[in-house]
Parts: structure tokens; sequence; C-alpha cells
């Protein structure tokens, strides 16, 4: 499989992109070499999380950003789970927005894909 | 940092035209929309400087967008594009008010070309810091001039306005979707303004109905009027600050929150932060602030300082995180950016 998050990760001041099942696995990860995150670090904060709570508070958002005093959060719901995108307080929102919109049907295949889990992907 | 709203259904052409705008200059800050109804949905909801169309789209094509533009917004240069370009096609175009015309496929560097030409249009006629809008104005009217001014208002209060003016009368203007003479009283009560000067008007008919002397005096009576009611505001502020530290001990002075601080100025200027609907406290965000918190602190990513969130009712809320979460429900018109800047000071 491509990598998914290629395009979306070349956009400035993106620092990487995670797709996460409803139930909290990591299904793809891809970090650019700006990235603050690795592979361990989403691991064991994935398993901190209560994804019950997260899916039921989701049921009634498309999306969220986070606004932290050093970086941004961009946080979309798919069809099987949720988008995740580590950025800059700088980067260009609206390109970011775009290009999310026209991943989601690559993104929303992947659970139609046999063997769901084949596609966990680490890089860091 | 200019806004360029980019109306094309053909998907690749929009990825394509994103990347060139990544790899180009940071100035130019891309927006894109797939038809003329959302293009129009943007543009009355964010300042737009240029405009990219294709021409056959579905919902409103480029002909409509491009009148409904030049009726309502015509200090927006509209460039079209088209793939089924006939040859009276450009003359008709450029003839209805177009600033330019390309045949796909587009040349990327001559489109970008063009669009720094607009925006470099927008202050060929000069740029004046710190400018005395009346006086400005007056010398227009004096010297029969025919121009754009495009006002921006510096400060905590930025906003930006358009006066036209031709053969030195003021013909129209325009703050965000307020048009005419409510916009022109508006703009001539700022102070502190920087004007950008286009030596050209796009509008050939008059629709204010005032001469400019005229004009400038409500705009001063209704400037006088303001200040009035911002200094009572001011001194009844003080009042109340000077009772409670008359009355509580010095450790229990009521300090202002950050959010205390926000409603306070989105109360003073909701004239100049449009879109924000209502400000409420709402506890139930709780558990969502808490683990967006916790997410920052486990990435290092600094202070949480809002969440903005889209919901699936289509309601717009800026969470902001304190004691009882001040939640602010906006509508698709708020420059939440604004927002996020006043709670980042």
């Amino acid at each position: 499989m491509k990598d998914i998050f290629t395009e979306l990760n070349a956009i400035e001041n993106v620092h990487a992109s995670i797709f996460f099942s409803e139930d909290g696995n990591i299904v793809v990860y891809e970090g650019t070499e700006r990235s603050v995150l690795t592979k361990e670090m989403i691991e064991e904060f994935s398993a901190t999380l209560d994804w019950k709570s997260i899916h039921k508070r989701f049921k009634e958002i498309n999306e969220a950003e986070l606004i932290f005093s050093r970086y941004r959060v961009y946080m979309r719901k798919a069809e099987h789970g949720f988008i995740v995108v580590l950025m800059s307080l700088m980067a260009p929102i609206e390109v970011i927005r775009l290009n999310i919109d026209l991943l989601m049907p690559e993104i929303d295949s992947l659970k139609k894909i046999k063997g769901f889990g084949r596609f966990f992907k680490f890089r860091s | 940092m200019k806004n360029i709203l980019i109306v094309d259904d053909d998907i690749a052409f929009l990825k394509m035209i994103a990347k060139r705008f990544e790899a180009g200059s940071q100035e130019l800050n891309p927006v894109f929309v797939k038809d003329g109804v959302s293009a129009v949905n943007q543009i009355k909801n964010k300042k737009i400087d240029v405009i990219v169309s294709d021409l056959q789209m579905p919902k409103m094509d480029g002909y409509g967008l491009l009148e409904y533009v030049n009726l309502n917004y015509p200090d927006i240069p509209v460039i079209i594009m088209t793939a089924f370009g006939k040859p009276k096609s450009k003359a008709i175009l450029m003839e209805n008010g177009a600033a330019s015309y390309f045949e796909k496929p587009v040349n990327l560097d001559e489109l970008i070309s063009e669009i720094d030409q607009l925006v470099e249009k927008e202050s060929n006629g000069g740029i004046l810091k710190s400018a005395s809008l009346e006086m400005f104005t007056q010398l227009v009217e004096m010297e029969q001039k025919t121009c754009t001014i495009r006002v921006k208002r510096e400060g905590i209060n930025q906003q930006d306005g358009v006066l036209f003016f031709r053969d030195g009368e003021i013909y129209f203007a325009r703050i965000g979707n307020l048009k005419g003479l409510e916009a022109a009283y508006r703009i001539f009560s700022w102070h502190n303004v920087t004007l950008c000067i286009e030596n050209d008007c796009r509008i050939k008919k008059k629709k204010i109905n005032s001469d400019l002397q005229a004009v400038l005096l409500e705009a001063m009576r209704l400037k006088d009027e303001s200040d009035e009611k911002e200094e009572i505001i001011a001194e009844n502020f003080e009042a109340d600050q000077n009772k409670s530290t008359d009355n509580e001990n010095i450790e229990d002075i009521h300090k202002l929150t950050p959010v205390d601080h926000l409603k306070k100025f989105i109360a003073d200027n909701s004239s100049d932060i449009t879109g924000i609907l209502d400000i409420y406290e709402d506890s139930s965000w709780s558990e969502f602030i808490k683990k967006s918190s916790e997410l920052g602190n486990f990435l290092n990513t600094g202070d949480l300082k809002a969440c903005f969130v889209n919901k699936k009712d289509s309601t717009n809320l800026i969470i902001v995180p304190d004691k009882e979460n001040t939640v602010l429900s906006v509508s698709p018109k708020c420059d939440r950016e604004k927002v996020y800047r006043i709670l980042m000071d």
C-alpha cells in the first residue's frame, strides 16, 4: 500500500499524520523529520485513552482543532476511525482540510480491505 | 497574507494547484471550493483577495459567480479559466468584469504570476500608513481622482474596508458583507488606518447617493457618539473595580481570567468580531478538554488554549479551557484565527 499521508505530510509545518481505528489501534502512522512523535510515544499514549468515550463524543463531531501554545492538532472523524494531524501553529489549515477531504475515500476504503491489521504501519 | 479562492470541480487540478502554492510564495494562502455556491459562502465568510474560477461547474457556474462578485464584491478581481474556450468567450468575460482569462490546461506559473500582479495592483497608487482617511479622501475629491482605497484598521480590532471613488465622488463602500452608506460611515469612523490605493475603480454606477462631505459629517457624528459610549463603559468598569477593592481582602481581589477578558473584549467589540452567536459555560466538555490537555502534555505541545469543534448538527464551537469551560458558539463567518490570537495573548 502506498503511503497515504505522503502528500499531507509534505505540506509545510505538518509534523505527523495518524489514522486510528475506532478502538484506538494505530492503522497508519506517518511522521516527518519535523515530527516530535515516535512510534513508541503514540502506542503508549493510545493505550492510556478511553477510546469508547472518545468514540461516543465523536458521534456528534465532524472535526476538531486543538490549539496549544506551541502546536495545533487537527482531528477528523472518518467512517471507521479518526485522522489526527499534528502541525505547527502556522500550518495552512485550509490546504490541510482540502487534502484530508481528498483522502477520505481512500481512508474509508481501508476497512473494506481484508486483513485490516496488515496495514498497520510505523515510521519514525 | 492574501487569500486566493480557487473554484473548480476538477479535483486533480485542485491538487496540482495546491502543490504549486505550497512550493511558492508564503504570502498567498489558497482556499479551495468545488462550485460557485460554495465560493459565494466563502466570500461571505472570509476576506478573499483574488478569485480564480473555472467556467463550467455544478450549482453555480463561472458566469454566475462573476456576476455575483461584480455586483456585491467589486473590489475582488476574478480570473476565469476554461477548457471550453470559444473565440468570443474571452471578450465576453472581460467585458463582464473578469480581471483575466486562461484557457486550460493552465500554465500554473503564468497563473501565479497573474495573481501576483493583481495583488500588487491593489497598491499601485501607493500605501499610506497611519494616514488621515478624511484628509486623503478630501484630496481625492478635490483632484477628482478615480481610485479604490483599501482601508486597513490596525491594532487589536483589525478590520478591512474598501472605498470606491470615481472622478472624486464616493461611489461605493464595503466592509465584509456590509455595503453602501453604512459601510462608509463605519470606515470613516476608524482610527489608526493604513491605506492601499489602487488607481482604478471597477464600479461604474454610483451606489452611494450622498456626497463625500455629507458622509464625513455623519461618520464624525457617529464616531463621537461611540467615543462617549466607550468612555462611560470605561468609567463604569473602573468604578466596579474600585468597589471590589474596597470590599474585599487583598487576597480575594477579583482578577479577570483570560476568559473574562475575552468576554469583555467581545462585548466591547461585538461589531468587530463577527459571527459570535453566544457565549456560555458548559461543563459537559470537561472530559474532552481533559483528554485534549493530556494529549498536549504527552506530546509536549504546550498548554491547551482553545478547541474548535465542528458538530454534526452544523454548530461550530470554540471551547476555552477553564474551570467551567467557556463555550463560544460561532457561525462560519467568525474569524476563528482572530479569536485564537486573543486567547494566545
